[in-house]
């Protein structure tokens, strides 16, 4: 992507036929700081620590919708759009951990989300996105590894978690974070039972009659991205808005306990006191993040339930 | 990643002439080796190994898996092998090159193939749990010949390495820790090494331990992975220049020489962190 | 699990740092947190290629490389880390259209793994206590600390431009208790695992630090949070220290070059060259003929 490398926020001379989708793309930088300089962002949200729900995109959670999965969950968070389908096998337990099942998350970029991807392998950016989820669910036990073990050290339930963006337009870690949990809640064990002479697990197929064990989820875990532009917080970047950001800071907040599960900085902090009125100072601006977060979490859960 | 700068002119010239009168541009004569150096870490199975400004880490570890359904009796001996930039920029992270191929195809050889390692001998319940011994080997800096430094490394580290006591009865098993039961060395029938040798020009003069700028300026290579019980376990010539056989002979005669001297000091070595580190009390 | 024996809960372990270790490469460092080391090496600025090449500026490739196993998701994701965190302190847009290569190999970090007894028999199978989440997580807290310290200090051995320095460090908390710079079992152990890095130097910082990097995992309050971050800054500028004077110790104190031995030039034969006179750039002085 061309990017000035200017920090002007003048518009160039003589451009009378600038038309602000050229403008954005030629001067991505100065588009946006005009946009931050009178309290708005590009896509209409408002600037500002007063601003309360509207600094944050809708988010939309349909359940359910593949019939062939388990359970599934499809997330909309703005333009972004990313579905989380549940698959289960049956494995043996790894020996060093005879008492645990597995989770395994993975998060895939096709092509089709965005023209940033190719087909191909798994790009770098899948890569991390699966790294930090794996790291979130693990870290918040939302599902306990102890709760998937059909018969100690002989089987246990390896629960994946496949989720594939739709369309990438920032905030992939919420919305996936968002997704694996929704298809969680939902999800529904078939009845399992080790057989000692055959040495094989049997179980009942999910039917109307049979439903399966839903298992008893632990606090939820719900993650809130930042970026920072300019002496600007924007909470919920876009796309467009997360490229241009120097840092972002990603706090994942526990749905029912007043613990973090996740924070994540890269970049340097504010400095000066932005207009949005947070304070400068990397902590005050770590604890306003965290505020933002727990109240964003509340929306985000009224939306699952 | 940069290309290797070729060699100009000047120094191909200086390394053939010098070559022509038994020269070596470090000083070396031409069946020398360079001085090997191995040093030993904290954790068993670690090894360093330095012939001259070429080092190479390796690190051993052990897991246990499934066998394989049509070999329930053998462990397994899995070696890797890929190269980062940090041994030269000429390599790049994620694409090998052809004599990475090589070099890999090599020690797979030697370590694998020549049975160095009894892979009976890892089996726990047959069918069921065997150990899977992982060979990470690490290059850190290519001064020229990082395969003779990676098999010493390798085999060292073999020999270094002990694996967790294992307690089958019947078919349930107990991995003792490190801390309880004395761990167990592997079962290593002999130490094969190898020793690359380096053929520039017409003349077929032959070098051992190729340094950087003789790998670059050779014209072919012949690699002999031997056993100080003088058995050759893999010989392999790369390269079209063509080599009297009479040539190939005194060569493989030096190569057995060398080996008995790399062994005896592999040997010490081993001996020596023996008594420094305490592995089991009497 | 057993309170510390060997130092206390806001120690560090002996650091070691040497520099300069690989022929090949233009910078290279090997830093320690007592047993988990990491070497780096950087080669650069150099050619790059057509299709990663920037005009403005260098571009930056890190790889990293664990040692046991092949690299995975969780190197790429450490790839990323180091790639925000030296971005911006690098001056980049010194070493336009050329590569910097950064390539991280963990030396050592003891294994956990059959460090307690494990048994397949039906009577020795008890669940684990399940407040300990983080087991199933492989600990690298410490090794992404070093692999972020010997980064820098390659960088510094390459001599690459910067605008200050990056140093980070990594606390756990254990059953409640802080410690800094956790061993592989403390972390294993950790109810939560934070790696905090800091950068130091004239607007990046100053002489206390101002924290670039956070990454924290695990259940832990927001005073818990803060609690380790100011530890982690008060041992960064330790480190700093440690650094400093290790690198004191080699290029002497004020830094600049031995001054060059001049010898006396040979007294000026009388011949004079017929040569038109040379603009040259010493202080001699043009007199007018």
């Amino acid at each position: 992507m061309a990017q000035s490398t200017t920090a002007s926020t003048e518009a160039p001379a003589g451009t009378s036929a600038l038309t602000p989708a050229l403008f954005k793309r030629l001067h991505p930088r100065p588009y946006l700081d005009r946009f931050l300089q009178e309290g708005v962002r590009p896509d209409g949200r408002p600037l500002g620590a007063d601003a309360g729900e509207a600094v944050w995109r809708d988010a939309s959670v349909n359940i359910g919708s593949i019939s062939t999965a388990p359970s599934s969950a499809l997330i909309r968070l703005g333009n972004t759009t990313l579905v989380c389908g549940i698959t289960l096998e049956i494995a043996p337990p790894d020996i060093t951990t005879p008492n645990q099942g597995f989770i395994v998350p993975n998060v895939d970029l096709p092509a089709l989300c965005s023209p940033l991807f190719r087909p191909g392998p798994p790009s770098d950016e899948a890569q991390v996105l699966s790294t930090r989820l794996r790291d979130i669910l693990i870290a918040s036990n939302v599902l306990p590894l102890a709760s998937l073990i059909i018969e100690p050290a002989k089987a246990a339930f390896v629960v994946y978690l496949d989720v594939v963006c739709l369309n990438f337009d920032g905030g992939i870690l919420d919305a996936a974070v968002l997704a694996c949990v929704g298809a969680l809640k939902n999800l529904r064990l078939p009845k399992a039972t080790w057989d000692p002479d055959t040495g094989a697990t049997l179980c009942e197929p999910i039917s109307e009659k049979a439903q399966g064990e839903s298992i008893p989820l632990n606090p939820l875990p719900l993650s809130v991205t930042f970026g920072i532009f300019n002496g600007h917080l924007l909470p919920d970047p876009t796309l467009f808005e997360s490229t241009l950001c120097t840092s972002h800071i990603t706090i994942v907040v526990s749905s029912t306990t007043s613990k973090l599960l996740h924070v994540y900085q890269a970049g340097a902090p504010l400095f000066s006191a932005g207009a949005d009125g947070v304070e400068g100072g990397g902590r005050e601006q770590l604890k306003a993040c965290i505020a933002l977060a727990r109240s964003r979490a509340k929306g985000l859960l009224e939306i699952l339930a | 990643m940069p290309r290797e700068v070729d060699p100009s002119i000047n120094e191909s010239e200086f390394l053939h002439k010098a070559l022509q009168q038994g020269l070596r541009t470090d000083g070396r004569s031409v069946y020398d080796m360079r001085d090997v150096k191995l040093t030993f870490g904290d954790e068993l199975g670690w090894v360093e190994c330095r012939l001259g400004e070429t080092r190479v880490v390796v690190q051993v570890s052990g897991e246990i898996v499934k066998p394989l359904a049509d070999r329930p009796y053998e462990g397994f001996l899995v070696i890797s092998t890929e190269i980062s930039p940090m041994a030269s920029s000429a390599y790049e992270a994620g694409r090998a090159s052809d004599e990475e191929v090589l070099m890999a195809r090599l020690l797979e050889k030697a370590l694998r193939r020549s049975e160095a390692v009894d892979r009976e001998a890892l089996c726990i319940v047959a069918g069921q749990k065997v150990w899977s011994i992982r060979v990470d080997v690490h290059f850190l800096d290519d001064e020229g010949n990082m395969l003779d430094c990676a098999s010493i490394a390798a085999i060292t580290a073999l020999r270094h390495f002990r694996r967790p006591d294992v307690t089958v009865i019947g078919e349930d098993v107990t991995i003792h820790s490190m801390a309880e039961h004395v761990p167990v060395p592997l079962a290593i029938h002999h130490t094969p090494i190898c020793l690359t040798f380096a053929f520039f020009g017409d003349d077929s003069l032959a070098v051992l331990d190729p340094s950087h700028l003789e790998s670059l300026l050779a014209s072919g290579t012949l690699t002999l992975t031997l056993n100080s019980q003088q058995e050759i376990c893999v010989l392999s010539k790369a390269g079209g220049v063509p080599l009297p056989a009479d040539d190939i002979m005194k060569v493989i005669q030096i190569g057995v020489q060398r080996v008995k001297e790399v062994d005896a000091l592999i040997k010490s070595s081993l001996e020596m962190e023996a008594k420094k580190t305490v592995v089991e009390v009497r | 699990m057993a309170p510390r024996t060997d130092r206390s809960p806001t120690a560090l372990r002996p650091l070691a740092l040497s520099q300069s270790l690989l022929a090949r490469a233009d910078g290279s460092t090997k830093f320690s947190f007592g047993n988990v080391s990491v070497m780096a090496s950087i080669t650069g600025p150099t050619e790059v290629r057509i299709r990663e090449e920037l005009v403005d500026k260098a571009t930056l490739e890190i790889n990293v490389r664990p040692l046991r196993g092949l690299a995975g998701p969780s190197h790429k994701a450490a790839e990323t880390l180091l790639t925000s965190l030296l971005a911006p302190l690098i001056l980049l847009h010194l070493y336009p259209r050329s590569l910097l290569q950064l390539t991280l190999q963990t030396l050592s970090s003891s294994s956990t793994a059959f460090s307690t007894a494990f048994s397949t028999s039906p009577s020795s199978l008890t669940p684990s206590p399940s407040t300990v989440t983080l087991q199933s997580l492989p600990p690298s807290s410490a090794e992404s600390a070093a692999r972020i310290n010997a980064s820098m200090l390659a960088l510094v051995d390459a001599g690459v431009a910067c605008k200050g320095m990056l140093v980070a460090v990594a606390v756990a908390f254990v059953e409640g208790e802080l410690r800094l710079d956790p061993t592989q079992r403390e972390e294993e152990m950790a109810t939560s695992r934070h790696v905090f890095a800091f950068s130091f130097g004239v607007d990046v910082g100053g002489t206390e630090g101002e924290c670039v990097g956070v990454d924290s995992v695990g259940q832990f309050e927001v005073d818990e949070l803060f609690e380790a971050q100011s530890l982690a800054q008060t041992a960064t500028q330790a480190i700093l220290a440690f650094i400093r004077k290790s690198i004191e110790t080699r290029y002497g104190a004020t830094g600049a070059p031995p001054p060059a031995a001049v010898k006396p030039a040979p007294a000026m034969k009388e011949e004079k060259m017929e040569l038109p006179e040379e603009e040259s750039e010493g202080d001699e002085s043009m007199d007018d003929a």
